[in-house]
């Protein structure tokens, strides 16, 4: 009797359960999804990061190619311009180079320079010699070395361009001698610290030497000019050269315009009802110099922001509020009809490019790098996802909560403008020819920032490498 | 509620051997009814049922690589979502094995009464056994584990194994002459 019923109560269990239908198999797989898989879930993050890397790799990259392409150029310009003596060690080759790129231009200068010779030999009442003797007195240079005085005078002449020299044939020098003032004004801007100068400025200051001597004692300098370039002239330039090398060294000291940098950020992104985010970019930075002391950085950065809010919602919330009712009404089919979504986790992830502009003040930039900054930054999402989490209570079962997921992603979806204010100082120290810059930082929304308008900040700290920073 | 898209097991299997989230996601809701069935019998509440099946379904994703496609799909599952259950319930099995089971009362057979049982009504009964001998009557009555088998899973003699399931069975007989009467 037991077993006959025993018997029948396990059949008729196998077949109830058997063939069980559960229509809440929907319900079941959003529950499964959030334990499954992880790995998946992670994986998103991991591109961003890697992205973001490579992405800053290139562009510290293409600065680096770029900044050491620009300055060599201008030393190359600079250093045949400025450093006779260095130009001398190889006086045949270095000079006759110079000379030929030059050769064109002063072919009119030569035959200028005859005429003129012709019109002081008529004219002029000033003897050769006492030109040499005053050129050589005002120059500090040898008196017995009248070709150290052409040679002065030569370099005069390859500097000038060929304006200068038109100015000077043009203007009947001996029969005004205020057209001198008008030679010095045209060569002074162009050639700076150049013997022209001194010359000039001899004659200008009432020794009645008109143009034409100049030009009678400069003309076999003109005629002979690559001759006398091939002499050396070491020890006629040896007082002017370390002077000048400190004068170029100081010149790049103070003058060079823009600086380059690459810096990598740690920061905990912050904003209101919010657990506080660590993370992490990477970007690089210019500053353009304004005064000795101020300085306008710029640059671009890209950077993670991630956000999360729990069920506090953040300020502006109506996609939010659309996306639960397209859950509830989701819902409705799953039978979860009495239901009604409560938020339980609200996310937000946003990789952003940041470009900030920033006025920095440096306190003193010739002993040490410490600064003070202040600015605004603009920029662009290249990736925003809002993940909104809901609670759903079924009605099933009063003490089930089951869980739906609702994302947004979106890309480049807006670009801001001065939305967020900057504030930074740091110091710097000195690896090799470069600094190490320490700079702590709160970035500060003044709005809504990415498609959901969060209003959102930063505060964390940067560390810069300023590339071939110049400082005693 | 729509009706899971049906699609041959033999299909789903191998994509979700590949790694499929979308075919294992078919997977999951073409047999979450026969899971659930099993869950149901094993958990104390829906709620637990539903977290043994999950669990169990995540196992078996995990472990698709190891399946033999040529043995039927449903028996694996069935024993990975058996073994997750006596997994997540050991603690309270060892708590109830010093559990006295009431004296049962003399059983009047009321055969009819059976195949009215629905689901409901048999996991109101179901409810009504301690644990470890729920679990047991499971095991040895519906999934057909013997003795041995049981002991082996639940840490437990054999014979202690035999006990529990006889005296579930004696407390099943007592509720249904209860059920019947009520109906009567």
């Amino acid at each position: 009797m037991d077993d006959q019923l025993d018997n029948d109560l396990r059949n008729r269990i196998r077949e109830v359960f058997e063939n069980y239908d559960d229509e809440h198999a929907d319900e079941g797989w959003l529950l499964l999804r959030e334990k499954y898989p992880e790995k998946t879930k992670r994986r998103p993050i991991a591109w961003l990061w890697w992205s973001s890397v490579a992405a800053a790799l290139v562009l510290l990259f293409l600065g680096i190619l770029w900044y050491n392409y620009a300055p060599k150029k201008e030393n190359q310009f600079t250093g045949n311009k400025q450093h006779p003596a260095h130009s001398t060690q190889k006086p045949a080759e270095s000079t006759k180079d110079n000379n030929k790129s030059i050769d064109e231009r002063n072919r009119k200068a030569d035959s200028m320079l005859n005429s003129l010779q012709k019109e002081a030999l008529a004219n002029n009442k000033v003897s050769s010699d006492h030109l040499h003797k005053n050129t050589a007195g005002k120059t500090n240079h040898s008196k017995s070395n009248p070709v150290a005085v052409n040679k002065a005078t030569n370099e005069n002449i390859i500097n000038v361009p060929p304006v200068d020299n038109g100015l000077i044939a043009n203007n009947s020098p001996g029969k005004n001698p205020a057209t001198v003032n008008a030679v010095k004004t045209q060569a002074k801007p162009s050639v700076e610290a150049n013997k022209m100068d001194n010359t000039a400025a001899k004659v200008d200051s009432g020794n009645k030497v008109s143009a034409k001597s100049m030009a009678v004692g400069t003309q076999p300098a003109g005629i002979n000019m690559q001759e006398q370039a091939k002499k050396p002239n070491k020890t006629l330039f040896a007082d002017d050269e370390i002077p000048k090398n400190k004068k170029q060294e100081k010149s790049e000291l103070t003058d060079r315009a823009v600086r380059f940098g690459v810096y990598a950020t740690s920061y905990v992104n912050y904003a209101k009802g919010s657990n506080n985010q660590m993370n992490l970019g990477a970007g690089i930075s210019s500053d353009i110099r304004l005064s000795r002391k101020l300085n306008l950085s710029t640059g671009v950065s890209i950077a993670q922001n991630t956000l999360s809010f729990g069920s506090q919602l953040p300020s502006n919330t109506a996609k939010l509020n659309a996306a639960a009712s397209s859950i509830a009404s989701a819902d409705n089919q799953l039978a979860f009809a009495a239901a009604t979504p409560a938020l339980k986790n609200y996310n937000a992830n946003l990789v952003g490019l940041d470009v900030p502009i920033n006025l920095k003040y440096q306190f003193n930039p010739e002993k040490n790098a410490a600064f003070v900054s202040l600015g605004v930054s603009s920029g662009t999402f290249i990736n925003e996802t809002y993940t909104s989490t809901y609670n759903l209570v079924t009605p099933f079962a009063s003490n089930l909560s089951q869980t739906a997921d609702q994302s947004l992603h979106q890309s480049f979806s807006s670009f801001y403008f001065a939305k967020t204010l900057n504030f930074s100082f740091g110091t710097g120290y000195r690896i090799g020819g470069n600094d190490l810059i320490i700079e702590p930082f709160l970035k500060y929304p003044i709005e809504g920032l990415g498609s959901q308008q969060i209003k959102f900040g930063s505060g964390g700290l940067n560390l810069k490498f300023s590339l071939q920073a110049k400082r005693k | 509620m729509h009706p899971p898209q049906r699609i041959a097991e033999d299909e789903l299997i191998r994509q979700c051997k590949a790694g499929s989230l979308k075919y294992q996601e078919l997977l999951y809701k073409q047999f979450y009814g026969y899971a659930m069935g099993i869950g149901l019998r094993y958990g104390p509440n829906r709620d637990d049922a539903m977290e043994i099946v999950n669990d169990a379904f995540i196992k078996a994703f995990n472990s698709m690589g190891n399946y033999d496609i040529t043995k039927p799909f449903k028996a694996w599952l069935r024993t990975i979502i058996v073994n997750t259950a006596i997994d997540r319930r050991r603690k309270d099995l060892k708590l109830q094995l010093n559990i006295e089971l009431d004296n049962a009362g003399p059983i009047i057979s009321h055969v009819s009464a059976i195949d009215h049982l629905n689901v409901q009504d048999i996991l109101s009964m179901m409810k009504e056994l301690p644990t470890i001998q729920l679990t047991i009557f499971n095991l040895y009555e519906i999934d057909g584990y013997n003795h041995d088998e049981i002991a082996g899973m639940l840490n437990i003699p054999a014979s202690s194994s035999r006990v529990y399931l006889s005296r579930a069975k004696e407390k099943l007989r007592k509720l249904i002459k209860t059920e019947t009467q009520n109906h009567g």
